[in-house]
């Protein structure tokens, strides 16, 4: 049957001369043993394809005649021979006899005698537009057998996109039908290699199906939970925990007398461990090393309103009511000069800076004080409108940070005497004032009971650099750390800051991320007034309303090798902590505050001349 | 005209089908907890469908795409995996074939009662739930989840959250057949394969 068709056709191509050709001699492309056993079978692909390249056959003879023809065969004729539908009756029968057998299989090629001009070669079939989908496989398939040996090398990538591209349009070259058709053929090999159906696609839809419900509200709990434990929550790497302090405070004792005064600066805690505390008119030491309390002095008719240690250690200042500061030497428990500000308004607050002493009136002033020298008062800065309650140079003593109850904070140059900054971001009264031990020139300020918030300055540019909201009023701010046993002991900067109404808490929290990692609610029955952090850094000592002096252990120590070289402010511990040690030394010991200066010429000139 | 329609309206009942049974396999099995889900009648039977809006949506979204593949005759299998979540790996297949059987038959005779539909759904559907006495349990409470797959054809247009799978068939499981049912352009058939 499949011979008589094929006189058919090539009767019917002879005609016009052109398909005629299809029936070259060369065809002869056997790729697989299959095939050549379909060969008898199947007779009709030979039709539709003219050419090939019989590179693998080369042995017959009528193979290697066609070649030749090969050269010239992509060009049709002009004169387009007529199309020869596969569908039509022509092949019908050819058709029927191979219904049932698999495409790609089914078809092999067979040669034929050429018939008519042996060079013209017609692609006639290639450029027919195939309708039906069927009718285009098998045409495909059977016509590009050979071309994985021709152009295998060429054609091997099936690109994706042109995975279900139809044939190309008639009108388009016979090259890229040929590729068109080569990668069809390409990827039906793989898939049938691979054992899959082309005409199928399994689609998996790919996103996620919801958890469950009761998950989801699981982990959620569990989100909120991770923010106050310990555990590490992957998302939010720096997240600080919370950490544990004990609330208790390690110590109490009674402080009869304490005023109730926010304005007022009345705890101090020396290097050697010394507290002093006023209360009211009488200012008591205490050694935290032994426990021994004693009684510097008491003014009986005047109360205190500030007192600070010196840098030295050995001296102290005190601010009175009636805007005198005297320095009293805590060796001889003696008073060793009284300094008039000539403005009769209390001394809120003092500062220290080596052998100058600023003091914060009532009225609002600030005065150097050098107290070497007769003339004490070096320059007087008018700036604040309101009682300057918080005083504190910098360490490198460049900068002196003051707060006013005119709700304004400002940063001085020490060597100008004009403000660098005032902020008035505050809305009360700014006491809290904390020049960060970390990073120098980041000044911590607290507002007072209307305001609750503590801002953090960049003391070089002005910029606030962060804000917390405490909740209270906030009286006092301390630097400190905390350790994390996790992270290869890393060090968390922390502040702590001492508040007021409702809770009279104790708060601590992280500078980087700001969150409150600890707490202590109630800490005083009143409003906590002063607070002073101990030398080693650890401990709290808090002075409240309820004239209580309570000690609590907020941080841990601090790293001295790191710290060291972090702050220059341990470096002149450091230089203090001899200082201290020589003037133990009774001998060596002075009254003379002139003398503090010729001992100590070293660190003083290192702070002037800067 | 009244082919399309009719085509319309037997891809409408085939999708509900598929949210249904959807809906009690998830209930069934236990991949989301029974508070999930309410009781709804729906052919004249008291089925399961979840309440949660996330699971409603997407299976939704699923069926969404699906009823247009059906549509367009594009989809001739749905599959439901329910895969273990620590594993990975498919304890259960739920495979739904579509057979559009409407370019075949334009005669007359063929028309399906909508009744005869129904019923034959209520079967299936009995059938499905009745199947957890069977089907070994799962003993993982909360760790399995699904995966919706849909055979196509390969010139069906393809959304982007869809990408090719393979078939996650189940080596050497057990295979249930189930009852089928038919409208006037469908043949939908079930069955279950799962871990023996």
């Amino acid at each position: 049957m499949p011979e008589s068709s094929r006189d058919k056709g090539n009767a019917a191509i002879s005609g016009n001369r052109s398909v005629l050709s299809i029936a070259s001699p060369t065809k002869l492309n056997i790729l697989s043993s299959d095939w050549s056993r379909n060969q008898g079978k199947v007779s009709k692909n030979s039709l539709k394809r003219s050419s090939s390249l019989n590179i693998r056959n080369s042995k017959r003879p009528s193979l290697q005649a066609s070649a030749n023809s090969i050269y010239s065969r992509p060009k049709i004729t002009i004169g387009a021979p007529p199309l020869i539908r596969r569908d039509s009756s022509f092949f019908k029968d050819e058709f029927d006899a191979k219904k049932d057998k698999a495409t790609f299989s089914a078809y092999s090629s067979r040669s034929y005698p050429t018939i008519g001009s042996d060079s013209v070669v017609s692609q006639t079939s290639l450029s027919q537009p195939t309708t039906s989908r069927e009718v285009d496989e098998q045409f495909t398939v059977a016509a590009d057998r050979y071309i994985p040996i021709l152009q295998g090398a060429s054609q091997n990538k099936v690109d994706p996109e042109t995975l279900h591209e139809a044939l190309p349009p008639p009108n388009a070259s016979p090259i890229s039908h040929l590729r068109a058709q080569t990668k069809i053929v390409f990827k039906q090999n793989v898939a049938e290699a691979c054992g899959l159906d082309m005409n199928k696609r399994i689609l998996q839809y790919m996103p996620e199906p919801p958890k469950c419900s009761s998950l989801r509200q699981k982990s959620y709990i569990m989100k909120k939970r991770t923010h106050y434990s310990y555990q590490q929550e992957q998302k939010i790497p720096d997240l600080i925990k919370l950490r544990k302090i004990n609330t208790n405070p390690e110590r109490i004792l009674d402080a009869p007398g304490f005023q109730d005064d926010f304005y007022l600066n009345l705890l101090s805690w020396s290097k050697k461990n010394v507290l002093a505390i006023a209360l009211d008119t009488a200012l008591y030491l205490w050694n935290a090393t032994t426990g021994d309390v004693s009684l510097l002095t008491d003014f009986e008719n005047t109360t205190i309103c500030s007192v600070t240690w010196s840098d030295d250690d050995c001296h102290i200042s005190i601010g009175k009511e009636d805007g005198n500061t005297e320095i009293w030497d805590v060796e001889t428990m003696s008073l060793i000069r009284t300094m008039r500000s000539g403005l009769g308004v209390r001394i809120g607050s003092l500062s220290w800076l080596d052998t100058l002493i600023a003091t914060g009136s009532r009225s609002g002033e600030i005065q150097i004080n050098d107290v070497r020298i007769k003339q004490h008062i070096v320059s007087t800065w008018a700036e604040h409108t309101g009682e300057v309650c918080g005083l504190s140079y910098k360490s490198d003593g460049l900068q002196l940070a003051s707060g006013g109850n005119d709700n304004t904070v400002m940063i001085w140059d020490t060597r100008t005497s004009l403000p660098q900054f005032s902020k008035k971001t505050h809305s009360a009264a700014v006491k809290a004032l904390s020049w960060c031990p970390y990073s120098p020139n980041i000044l911590a300020s607290g507002g007072g009971q209307t305001d609750k918030h503590i801002h953090f300055w960049n003391s070089i540019t002005g910029a606030r650099v962060g804000s917390i909201n405490t909740g209270s009023q906030v009286s006092s701010l301390h630097w400190g750390q905390s350790h994390t046993s996790t992270n290869g002991g890393m060090m968390n900067k922390e502040i702590v800051a001492t508040g007021g109404n409702p809770e009279n808490a104790i708060s601590v929290y992280n500078y980087e991320t700001k969150f409150k990692v600890a707490e202590v609610v109630h800490a005083h029955e009143a409003r906590i007034c002063c607070s002073q952090l101990s030398p080693d850094g650890t401990t709290l000592a808090t002075v409240g309303g309820d004239e209580n002096l309570k000690f609590y252990k907020i941080f841990d120590p601090r790293c001295t090798g790191r710290s060291r070289e972090d702050g220059l402010m341990d470096g002149m511990l450091g230089l203090i902590g001899k200082e201290g040690c020589r003037t133990n030394d009774k001998e060596n010991r002075s009254k003379n505050s002139s003398e503090i200066h010729t001992r100590r010429p070293s660190s003083t000139s290192q702070y002037l001349i800067r | 005209m009244s082919q399309s329609i009719s085509l319309k309206g037997s891809t409408r009942t085939v999708t509900e089908f598929f949210e249904y049974s959807i809906n009690s396999i998830l209930y069934q099995r236990g991949v989301y907890p029974a508070e999930d889900f309410v009781t709804v009648k729906k052919y004249d039977l008291t089925l399961l469908k979840t309440h949660d809006d996330e699971l409603k949506d997407y299976i939704r979204k699923i069926l969404l795409q699906v009823h247009r593949w059906l549509l367009g005759g594009k989809c001739n299998q749905l599959v439901l995996c329910i895969v273990d979540k620590d594993e990975g790996e498919v304890v259960e297949r739920w495979s739904f074939n579509v057979q559009h059987i409407s370019g075949n038959s334009n005669g007359q005779d063929d028309v399906v009662d909508l009744n005869t539909t129904q019923s034959q759904i209520r079967a299936l559907i009995r059938q499905i739930t009745s199947s957890v006495t069977f089907l070994p349990e799962l003993t993982k409470e909360g760790g399995y989840t699904f995966t919706v797959l849909a055979y196509t054809d390969a010139d069906a247009k393809v959304p982007l959250e869809w990408a090719d799978s393979n078939s996650k068939e189940i080596p050497d499981g057990e295979v249930v057949q189930f009852k089928t049912f038919s409208t006037n352009d469908h043949k939908v058939g079930a069955q279950v394969s799962y871990k023996y």
